[in-house]
């Protein structure tokens, strides 16, 4: 079944410009989301869903495209703090990895995170996209 | 006179002559019922060094060696004073005070009441045949500790016993009191010192005796040269000292050293090489340079347990030399794999950003710009780095295959994860059309890792998949078989096939391809990742093919670790 509804934001957390660049372009073209966010490293990806630092908080659901190699705070730096949120903080978002090819060791590390929904090779395409906005309907509606 | 046969047959003036015969032949004493001597012939002179005068009126047991044992002179003592005779082997010393041997006949002579009056001593000279005895004990004995040290080392395959046993077996033989086995070892300087393989405990004080508890099982060292063994190692010579104190060649002894009689300092070569050297001190009576002779086969065995130690441990240098390289060869490969890793890794991004830049080239170019060249060039840039992209994903994959080590091997039912594989290409064989056959038990497993049992399956099916011949419907046939030790999965399609023949030498190559059909997308690496993973696990892989019928590979691997 494919719910054809609009997320409110996404936040694409990668340091590589193109890269962001292009998936911008690509999630604008598909008219997905209402909010499109970008932030270079984990940090500034933490300061905008929580509101701090003088980000704007962004507004819920979120749906989370996580690079793991930044600066300043990694993908990984990024899910310790994230785990740390309170329950309230963390509801409505959902978190998916995007990398250029997972290691082993990073998949072995990914694995320890329950937050995780799901684990995406490079580059990012429209199916992809599809799919996480879709099964994140999906869960919501049985949940109701 | 019971005891002479000869009246029956000899004259009395014979008989003289026989005496006169004995007399030249045999050493011959008598003495009175004391042992008071009364006569000694010319012979009996010779061999004790005394003069007649001298002898006449002395005790016997002037020439008493005092080798014997003092039942052995009361047995003695009570044969003769029994009026019979005794037979038997004496140690006598000459007035010198050296030793013979004399096989003694006492006899004694009786009076009328038959008491003994007298005794006749009647003795042969025996000295070198007991010598000739006592070296064949000897050898007997160094034999045997020769025998011993060299079984000691060969069970134990351990030096320092070997060199323990030399030294108690030296001092033993030799009846010395303190001894010690030392290599000669010689720095860049040629200066030689000596470092001990053995050596009795002489620690007099608890300074002393802590120095030899930390020291001497490694081997102590010796590098004054100014004392008495310094002198051997310098000159290559045995030295004999019979007093060490005060010696001009030894350079002193520290205080409380115990008390030094004796010494001797044995060179201890193979060829003429000096390798190590002996020393043992205070044997009663000091030492001779016959000596050296006599334990000439352990000195030998000496020799040759030093350079077996140097043998080994030239050898244990060898290895460690080699573990290190070896150490420092697996380092370079480790950097390269990941080097080839990384390289990879980090080629990706910059290869997909180029293709998603074309793709929004494209995009946006075909909405305000008819010009067909642009057109044509986009596209085969296009083209260009989608090849980019899988070539630079390939080598990726090898090399975490090679980077990768310690992923546990698991149980992993076959049909299970090939149907997640078909799921996973759902769409793929729906646009070929294919048709799949499983044959498989539910419960066959196979013994891998699961990233590479879902890598091995992903190639053989994408293979199929894009070398199908179009002009009939491609159909797959999966076929799973174990045995206890192994499993063995075969796959064959009806796809376009290579000639074996011809590429038999690069089917399992890297980048090779075997098709000069531009519509199929490959970069030869699946052949390659098969094979290298099948290997890694200790399996075998065979490929069948024919041109137009189609490809079977067979993949068998062991159900458990090695």
């Amino acid at each position: 079944m494919k719910i054809e509804m609009k997320i409110e934001s996404i936040l694409l957390v990668d340091d590589d410009e193109v890269t962001n660049f292009y998936n911008e372009y690509l999630i604008n073209k598909m008219d997905i989301c209402n909010t499109l966010h970008i932030a270079e490293n984990g940090q500034i990806a933490l300061d905008k869903i929580t509101g701090q630092n003088g980000q704007e908080m962004i507004k819920r659901p979120i749906i989370i495209f996580l690079d793991i190699n930044m600066p300043v705070m990694n993908g990984f730096e990024f899910l310790e703090a994230y785990t740390k949120l309170g329950d309230i903080t963390k509801g409505d978002m959902v978190v998916c990895m995007l990398t250029t090819s997972l290691h082993e060791q990073d998949l072995k590390m990914a694995n320890n995170f329950s937050e995780i929904a799901g684990y995406l090779n490079k580059p990012l395409g429209e199916k992809d996209i599809t799919r996480i906005v879709d099964s994140y309907f999906e869960k919501n509606e049985s949940n109701k | 006179m019971p005891f002479t046969e000869f009246e029956n047959y000899l004259q009395p003036d014979e008989l003289t002559q026989l005496s006169f015969g004995l007399d030249q032949s045999a050493i011959i004493a008598v003495t009175d019922v004391e042992g008071k001597i009364v006569h000694v012939n010319k012979l009996f002179c010779d061999i004790s060094g005394y003069q007649k005068e001298e002898l006449i009126g002395q005790d016997h047991r002037l020439i008493n060696s005092g080798f014997h044992s003092k039942d052995f002179i009361k047995n003695l003592w009570r044969t003769i004073a029994q009026g019979k005779v005794w037979k038997g082997e004496i140690r006598n010393k000459t007035k010198e005070g050296s030793y013979y041997w004399v096989f003694t006949s006492i006899v004694p002579i009786l009076n009328a009441s038959g008491k003994p009056y007298r005794y006749l001593s009647i003795r042969f000279d025996i000295t070198e045949k007991k010598l000739s005895e006592e070296k064949e004990k000897s050898a007997a004995a160094l034999l045997s500790y020769v025998e011993n040290i060299q079984s000691e080392f060969i069970s134990t395959l351990s030096h320092n016993n070997a060199f323990e046993l030399m030294l108690k077996n030296l001092l033993e033989y030799s009846g010395s009191e303190y001894g010690f086995i030392g290599e000669v070892i010689r720095e860049g300087n040629n200066i030689p010192y000596l470092k001990t393989h053995s050596i009795t405990n002489i620690s007099w004080n608890k300074e002393t005796r802590d120095f030899y508890e930390q020291n001497a099982p490694q081997g102590m060292e010796f590098r004054n040269l100014n004392t008495l063994f310094g002198r051997v190692l310098e000159s290559g010579e045995p030295l004999i000292s019979d007093d060490p104190y005060t010696d001009p060649r030894r350079g002193g002894l520290p205080e409380g050293h115990p008390p030094l009689t004796k010494f001797i300092g044995i060179p201890v070569k193979k060829g003429n090489r000096m390798v190590g050297m002996i020393g043992l001190s205070n044997k009663k009576g000091g030492y001779s340079m016959d000596f050296i002779q006599e334990v000439m086969p352990i000195i030998n065995t000496c020799a040759n347990l030093i350079d077996a130690v140097r043998t080994e441990k030239r050898r244990m240098e060898t290895e460690n030399i080699l573990v290190e390289k070896n150490e420092e060869l697996r380092r370079m490969n480790e950097s390269l794999e990941s080097f080839v890793y990384r390289v990879s890794h980090d080629l990706k991004s910059p290869a997909i950003n180029i293709g998603n830049m074309l793709k929004m080239l494209r995009d946006n170019l075909d909405k305000h710009q008819q010009n067909p060249i642009l057109t044509q060039v986009l596209s085969k840039l296009q083209s260009a780095s989608g090849r980019l992209i899988q070539i630079v994903g390939d080598l990726l994959d090898i090399s975490k295959l090679e980077v990768s080590k310690s992923e546990p091997k698991e149980f992993i039912n076959l049909k299970k994860e090939f149907e997640v594989l078909m799921e996973e290409y759902d769409a793929e064989i729906k646009a070929s059309n294919a048709q799949i056959h499983i044959d498989a038990i539910d419960k066959q497993c196979v013994f891998l890792p699961k990233i590479e049992i879902h890598s091995i399956l992903q190639n053989l099916l994408s293979n199929s998949l894009k070398y199908r011949d179009n002009n009939r419907q491609l159909v797959i046939w999966i076929r799973v078989s174990t045995s206890k030790t192994h499993c063995s999965l075969s796959f064959s399609d009806n796809g376009i096939g290579i000639d074996t023949n011809r590429h038999k030498d690069k089917l399992f190559k890297m980048f090779e391809r075997f098709h000069s059909n531009n519509t199929i997308e490959g970069t030869g690496v699946g052949l390659y990742i098969l094979k290298k993973i099948v290997e890694k696990n200790d399996g075998m892989l065979t490929l069948e093919s024919e041109l137009g019928k189609g490809t079977t590979v067979t993949i068998e691997l062991p159900l458990n670790e090695n």
